[in-house]
């Protein structure tokens, strides 16, 4: 808005184009009316840098995926509660046009609507709205949660040079990893650079997780599973009951670790949404991580069943570039010190990487210390190589509060009477205080 | 914070008006009061500037600057819904535009309340795709947190469902209420395999029937109640029709009085016109109450739907 020159008070002009311009411009300022900082999400003012911020970036993930509506949406909830209502309006006018069924984008826009009259510091709490059934009143709440995961985990997600430590390296076989950050309701894709470099953010999307808040235990229990998994398979649309949307990836929920902890349930999958629907509350699955269909279609070629790794974290646990470089040699030079060590033949030396809590299919520590002192007693050298190698920070600690990493590698292995190669491992690493990391598991992968 | 910011950009952002006549047009009071007004604005005196601009309003109220004025120094008090309140007003003092203003304002609200519309009525589409299922299947698709692995891992044939969800539905008390008439013009062979009703008759009439059920089940009325279930139909194969209708008999005699109610309803349509049906069944009586989950399957027999199979959860 222009200002108007206060000083002179009177000023010589002609009547008539006086009386037209001041009406106009009282309705300008009916018009341009609060742009509520608060709406949608209490973040208090928003300063200019953010905002500017914010809007380049928002734009130019408009103009690399073209169908990004929640880009479209942020920038007109940004735009609103920064007081550009009329810019608001317009986004929202083109969003819902492009995407109809978005039922955040409607209600958004009634809001900006309405604001031209009533003061909407909530999303959805304008008089219009104020006698509705309970059942919608349930809507409205489900809708203002949405807009509240979407635009508070953008904000909170604008600097991103940091590497997550639940994701700090990924194999040479593995192109693309997923990442689900439970509490900003976000999935990041991460690509993978090759050459031993950290992995490299290329996407992210809103996604819904279980209607409960916490680490999934029990069967039924309505929360999201934290840990590393892997995507088992694809079942596509025609396969599906509706309510899974455009496709579905199905984890290996429960994992070596959730078996061994007695941890119960199965089905948790990666899908989309039921198509009479665009999107989901923030809470809302049975333990699933949902996503949009259109988000769906949009991450189905970064995941190969059997290969991709999805790491689901209540809180990502960011690293800058040294603290990244530090853990990532440590715990290279740890797996390397164990590769030497088996090579040693020097049983004792090898078998003190393994934790007394040691567990895995055929063995617990004891049998493994049997097992391994017979089978070195036959052997008069060994060759190990590892390679693929990719290390993922366990999400949380659930072992005795314990920090973990999961391991993946191929391993060739070699000795004089025994030889195979190309196998595909997984080992545990658990931080045992002074005794440093020890092997907890060891498996296939 | 929030409340901070917004008064700050507004004040940056204020049109201030002034009178659109010429000073020497002007009477001398609203000249003056101008003057204290726009002073007392300018040294923060927001609570002054108002009284001012609201006394000023009682003797001129058809000049829009001084609601204009009022709203901005209203503004700077963080008041902006009695900010707005000033400003309609001051655009209904002009006559010329009132009309206008009432018909901006009647499209801009129509406008919102579809988009509001659109915002809260999700139409789930039913498409009706019929394939074979078993009871089974659905409550393990429904029941289970997530369908099992296995599923995954075989990927198997192609089995969608149909859910047709009812929406919000008023318990059905049954008690002391008429039986409700259920007319029905199906097919009369059991098989409709080829002539299959419409979804929502035979959702409507399906709920008849179990509606029927229950006011049998409350009134304690065996016949009917045994009626609502399929020619010699048994629970299980461990016990006999005629077993199962003594048994069925005695418990529903045995209590003073029964009150049984039926609430969130869920329908599934399934392989050749077989409905299954999810609800919430409340068992009350003068010895015992409960309340639980049960899924029944009906089907057409004689173009009445029966009761084929049912369990709780």
């Amino acid at each position: 808005m222009k200002s108007f020159p206060t000083t002179s008070r009177f000023i010589g002009l002609l009547c008539a184009m006086t009386v037209s311009s001041t009406v106009v411009a009282a309705q300008e300022l009916a018009l341009n009316q609060i742009s509520p900082a608060s709406y949608s999400v209490d973040t208090g003012s928003l300063d200019d840098d953010v905002i500017s911020q914010s809007l380049a970036r928002l734009e130019r993930r408009l103009q690399i995926y073209d169908r990004d509506y929640e880009a479209w949406l942020l920038k007109g909830l940004i735009l609103f509660k920064s007081g550009r209502t009329d810019d608001a309006l317009q986004e929202l006018e083109q969003l819902t046009q492009k995407a109809p069924k978005f039922h955040l984008a409607h209600l958004v826009k009634a809001d900006i609507l309405q604001s031209r009259y009533h003061v909407v510091d909530t999303l959805g709490a304008t008089p219009a709205l104020a006698q509705v059934t309970k059942k919608q009143q349930i809507q409205i709440k489900r809708l203002r949660d949405e807009a509240s995961a979407r635009l508070r985990s953008y904000l909170a997600t604008m600097d991103h040079n940091l590497i997550p430590a639940q994701m700090m390296l990924l194999g040479d076989s593995v192109k693309t990893a997923v990442l689900v950050d439970k509490d900003n309701h976000r999935l990041y894709i991460y690509e993978n650079p090759g050459n031993g470099a950290a992995p490299r953010l290329l996407r992210d999307f809103y996604a819904s997780t279980g209607k409960l808040i916490g680490d999934k235990r029990v069967r039924d229990d309505l929360k999201t599973p934290e840990g590393v998994y892997f995507v088992e398979s694809y079942m596509s649309d025609a396969s599906l009951p509706d309510k899974y949307g455009v496709g579905a990836f199905p984890l290996n929920y429960p994992n070596e670790l959730d078996t061994h902890l007695g941890q119960t349930g199965y089905g948790i999958w990666l899908h989309g949404t039921d198509k009479g629907y665009f999107s989901r509350p923030p809470l809302d699955t049975e333990g699933c991580v949902a996503l949009t269909n259109i988000d769906l279609d949009e991450v189905k070629p970064y995941i190969k069943p059997g290969l991709t790794p999805v790491v689901i974290a209540q809180k990502i646990e960011w690293l800058d570039t040294m603290q990244w470089q530090q853990r990532k040699r440590q715990l290279l030079g740890k797996l390397e010190q164990w590769r030497q060590d088996w090579e040693s033949l020097d049983a004792d030396r090898y078998l003190s990487h393994y934790s007394d809590d040691f567990w895995s299919k055929r063995f617990n520590k004891q049998a493994l210390i049997s097992y391994k002192r017979a089978v070195f007693q036959g052997k008069s050298y060994q060759k190990i190589r590892l390679q693929d190698i990719s290390l993922f920070t366990y999400p949380t600690s659930k072992l005795e509060d314990r920090p973990m990493v999961v391991v993946n590698f191929t391993q060739d292995y070699e000795s004089n009477n025994f030889r195979r190669h190309g196998a595909r491992k997984r080992v545990y690493l658990q931080h045992a205080g002074s005794e440093g990391w020890k092997l907890v598991y060891e498996g296939g992968q | 914070m929030a409340e901070l910011s917004i008064k700050k950009s507004l004040l940056a952002g204020l049109l201030l008006l002034v009178p659109a006549l010429l000073p020497a047009q002007l009477p001398a009071d609203l000249e003056q009061g101008f003057a204290r007004a726009m002073a007392a604005y300018e040294s923060g005196d927001m609570p002054a500037a108002e009284k001012i601009y609201r006394g000023l309003i009682e003797d001129y109220p058809k000049l829009p600057e001084l609601y204009n004025n009022l709203a901005a120094s209203l503004v700077a008090q963080g008041k902006s819904q009695q900010a707005i309140k000033v400003l309609q007003s001051g655009l209904r003092s002009h006559s010329g535009f009132a009309s206008l203003y009432d018909n901006l304002l009647d499209v801009n609200a129509s406008l919102s309340r579809q988009h509001y519309m659109q915002a809260l009525v999700p139409v789930k589409q039913v498409s009706l795709r019929l394939q074979s299922t078993s009871l089974t299947d659905l409550g393990e698709l429904y029941y289970a947190s997530q369908p099992p692995l296995q599923i995954a891992a075989t990927q198997p044939e192609p089995a969608p469902r149909v859910a047709v969800k009812t929406p919000a539905q008023k318990p059905l008390t049954t008690v002391a209420k008429p039986t409700p008439t259920v007319t029905t013009k199906l097919a009369q062979t059991e098989s409709l395999a080829d002539d299959v009703p419409p979804v929502m008759d035979m959702e409507s009439q399906v709920k008849a029937a179990l509606l029927s059920w229950a006011e049998a089940w409350s009134r304690q009325n065996v016949k009917a109640y045994v009626n609502a279930y399929v020619k010699d139909y048994r629970p299980d194969s461990n016990i006999s029709h005629a077993a199962w209708v003594k048994q069925r008999q005695q418990r529903l005699k045995r209590p003073k009085w029964i009150k049984i109610k039926l609430d969130k309803m869920e329908f599934f349509i399934l392989e050749s016109g077989r409905v299954a049906v999810q609800l919430q069944q409340s068992y009350q009586s003068n010895t015992y109450r409960d309340v639980g989950r049960k899924e029944m399957l009906l089907r057409l027999q004689d173009g009445q739907w029966k009761i084929e199979k049912e369990h709780s959860q």
